[in-house]
C-alpha cells in the first residue's frame, strides 16, 4: 500500500466513522439553540465554540460531516451509474447511436457544471434528495467519456470474441463481460468524484440554495460565519478546515488507487 | 489553416444549436412553471395576473412551441427581458460580461505564467525542498474551496491588516481620482479575486507542466541535445519546456468552464458586478429568461475558449492540422 492511498485511507474512514457514530461523540443537540452561550470560544465544554444562537458547533459540524458524506457519496452514485449506462451504450453499439451519445456529452461538459447545477437548484426544492440528484445529473459525463473508451479497447480483446463465438447476448456481454473489467478506472474516477461533489454541495450550500438552515451543512455554517467575520474566527476556520481535509483525503484516496495499479 | 478554422467553425453549429436546447430544457422540464415559482415569492398575486404573466412571456403555449419561439429569438441574440426590472436580457449582461471575461482572461494568463515558473523550477531539481512544498500546494490547491479561501483572505488582508478592500469593485469617491489613482483603485480590488481564480488551476497546471518536462527528459532528443554539450539549463529551456507545452494549450482549454464557474462564487463573495453575480442574482429571483440566457452564453464562452485553443494547438503544431 502506498503512502498516499495509507493517508487516504485513514483520513476517510476516521471522518466515515466520526459521521456515523455522530450522537455518541456530543451531548449537544445540534439544534438546540442557547442565546446566553452565543459567541463562546472553544472550551472544553464546547471543543470548537457556539455559534451566534449558542448552538455547540462542534456537534453541527459531525452532523454537518453525515449530510457531506452522504450527498458526495449518493451524487456520485447517480453520476456513476448514468456514466455507465451511457458509455456502455455508446461504446458497445457504436455507430450512430454512438455518435448521438457523445454529442450530448461534448454539449454537456460546454456548460460549466455550477451554472447548470445552479438553474435547476432555481427550478427545484432545495431539499437534500434533489441536491444528490442535481449534482448527478451534472457530472456523469467523465464517467461516461471514461467507460466508452474502456469498452472500446476491450472490445477488441480475444475473451470478448470468445464469449461472442458462444453466442453471449449484449446485455450479458456489457454487464459481465466488459463492466467488470473496465471497473478499476471506474473507481478510481468516482472516489475523485466524491472530492469534487463535497465542494460542490458545500459551495450551494453556502449560497444559499444547498442544504437549508437549520440542517447543520460546512457550507452553510460557513455561510452564517460571514456576519461574524472578524469575531469569532472558530465558525469560519473549522468548517472549510473539515471541507479541505474531506477533499484531500478523497484525492488521495483516488490517486492512491490508481498507483497502485500501475 | 483556413479549412482547418472552417471545418472547426462548422462543427461548432450542431454543438451550440445542443447548447439552447438544453437551456431551455433544464429550466422547462423541471416541475412547475416559472411564474409559479415567481407567485410563491409573492402571495398576492391573482390568478389573473398569473394568467397575465404567462402570456406576456408565452407560457400559456405547448412546450414546442414555446421552444421554437425562444431559438428564433436567441439566434438574433434576443433573450427577452429580465423578469426583474423589465430590461431587454442582453443589454444586462453585456454590462456585465467585460469584467468576468478580463478576470478570467487575466487568470489564464497568470496561471500559465506561474505555472511554467513553477513547474519548470520542480522539473529541474525532483524530490528537493522546494519541490516537495510544490507538491504540497498543489495538493492543497486541488482541495481547498474557493470560497473558504475567499473569506480567509477577506478576514486577514481585509478586516485584520486592513491593506485591502473586501467588497466591490471601485471605491466610493472613485470619480474623483485621477487615471493612476483608478487604475490602483482598481487592482486593490481585483487582486484577492484574482488570487481564488487561479489558486487551484495553478496547481493543475504546475503539476502538470512539471510531470511532462520530466518524461521529456527521459526521450532520446534529449539525450542527443545532451550529448551536444549543451548546458542543462538550455536543455531543459530550449528542448524540454516549448515540447512539454504543447498539452498544456488543450489543458487550459478544457479548464475554462471550471474558472467560469468559480466566477458566480467569487464575484458573489467579493460583490464584483461581473455576469457571474447576475447569474446568482437571477436565481435567487428566479428570473428565468436571465438564467437561460446566462446558460447559452457562458456555454457559447467555453465552446469559443476551445475552439481557440483548438486553433492555436494547430498553428504551434502543424502536424494537427495535417492530419485533419
Amino acid at each position: 500500500m502506498n503512502a498516499k492511498l495509507l493517508l487516504g485511507v485513514i483520513v476517510i474512514s476516521a471522518l466515515s466513522i466520526t459521521a456515523i457514530i455522530a450522537p455518541l461523540l456530543t451531548k449537544h443537540n445540534p439544534a438546540e439553540i442557547a442565546i446566553e452561550e452565543a459567541l463562546l470560544a472553544p472550551s472544553l465544554t464546547h471543543p470548537l465554540g457556539t455559534d451566534q444562537l449558542g448552538r455547540d458547533l462542534f456537534s453541527r459540524m459531525i452532523y454537518g460531516a453525515r449530510i457531506s458524506l452522504l450527498v458526495g457519496v449518493i451524487s456520485v452514485g447517480i453520476a456513476t451509474l448514468a456514466g455507465l449506462f451511457l458509455g456502455s451504450l455508446a461504446g458497445f453499439f457504436g455507430g450512430a447511436l454512438e455518435s448521438l451519445i457523445m454529442r450530448f456529452t461534448d454539449i454537456m461538459l460546454c456548460f460549466p457544471a455550477f451554472f447548470l447545477i445552479l438553474s435547476a437548484a432555481a427550478i427545484l426544492e432545495p431539499s437534500i434528495f434533489n441536491i444528490m440528484l442535481i449534482i448527478g445529473l451534472t457530472n456523469w459525463m467523465p464517467a461516461a467519456r471514461l467507460v466508452r473508451a474502456e469498452i472500446l479497447s476491450l472490445k477488441e480483446r480475444e475473451f470478448i470474441l470468445a464469449a461472442k463465438a458462444m453466442g453471449v447476448s449484449n446485455f450479458r456481454m456489457i454487464s459481465r463481460h466488459l463492466i467488470p473489467n473496465a471497473l478499476e478506472p471506474i473507481i478510481v474516477n468516482a472516489t475523485l468524484g466524491i472530492a469534487g461533489a463535497i465542494l460542490l454541495e458545500s459551495s450551494l450550500s453556502f449560497l444559499g440554495l444547498g442544504v437549508q438552515p437549520p440542517s447543520p451543512s460546512w457550507g452553510n455554517i460557513l455561510a452564517e460565519s460571514k456576519s461574524t467575520l472578524g469575531v469569532a474566527w472558530w465558525l469560519g476556520l473549522f468548517p472549510g478546515l473539515s471541507i479541505l481535509l474531506t477533499i484531500l483525503g478523497f484525492n488521495l484516496l483516488g490517486e492512491g488507487l490508481r498507483e497502485q495499479k500501475e | 489553416m483556413f479549412t482547418y478554422i472552417l471545418k472547426r467553425l462548422l462543427g461548432m453549429i450542431p454543438l451550440l444549436l445542443g447548447i439552447i436546447t438544453i437551456s431551455f430544457m433544464v429550466i422547462h422540464l423541471a416541475p412547475g412553471k416559472p411564474t409559479t415559482l415567481s407567485e410563491a415569492m409573492n402571495p398576492k398575486v391573482s390568478s389573473e395576473a398569473r394568467a397575465r404573466l404567462e402570456k406576456l412571456y408565452g407560457l400559456d403555449k405547448p412546450l414546442y412551441i414555446q421552444y421554437f419561439d425562444w431559438s428564433k429569438k436567441v439566434i438574433t441574440l434576443n433573450f427577452g427581458t429580465s423578469f426583474i426590472d423589465n430590461r431587454p436580457v442582453i443589454e444586462k449582461i453585456l454590462e456585465r460580461l467585460p469584467l468576468t471575461v478580463f478576470i478570467n482572461a487575466a487568470s489564464l494568463v497568470l496561471i500559465l505564467f506561474f505555472g511554467i515558473l513553477i513547474g519548470l523550477n520542480c522539473a529541474k531539481a525532483p524530490g528537493s525542498l522546494y519541490d516537495r512544498s510544490m507538491n504540497l500546494f498543489v495538493f492543497i490547491g486541488f482541495a481547498m474551496p474557493g470560497f473558504w479561501l475567499s473569506l480567509l483572505l477577506m478576514n486577514f488582508f481585509g478586516l485584520q491588516l486592513r491593506w485591502l478592500p473586501i467588497s466591490g469593485l471601485t471605491s466610493l469617491d472613485f470619480e474623483y481620482y485621477n487615471f493612476w489613482e483608478k487604475a490602483l483603485d482598481l487592482a486593490r480590488h481585483l487582486i484577492l479575486p484574482l488570487f481564488v481564480s487561479c489558486f487551484s488551476g495553478l496547481a493543475g497546471i504546475s503539476r502538470y507542466i512539471r510531470q511532462n518536462i520530466l518524461e521529456i527528459l527521459e526521450t532520446p532528443y534529449i539525450r542527443t541535445a545532451k550529448a551536444r554539450g549543451l548546458s542543462y539549463d538550455a536543455v531543459l529551456k530550449k528542448h524540454a519546456l516549448p515540447n512539454a507545452l504543447l498539452p498544456v494549450v488543450t489543458i487550459l482549454g478544457l479548464s475554462i468552464p471550471g474558472l467560469i464557474g468559480g466566477s458566480v462564487i467569487f464575484e458573489s463573495i467579493f460583490a464584483l458586478p461581473g455576469a457571474g453575480r447576475l447569474f446568482y442574482e437571477a436565481v435567487m429571483a428566479r428570473d428565468y429568461a436571465m438564467i437561460m440566457a446566462e446558460l447559452v452564453m457562458v456555454a457559447g464562452l467555453t465552446l469559443l475558449g476551445n475552439l481557440s485553443a483548438d486553433i492555436s494547438y494547430a498553428y504551434i503544431d502543424p502536424r494537427i492540422r495535417y492530419k485533419k
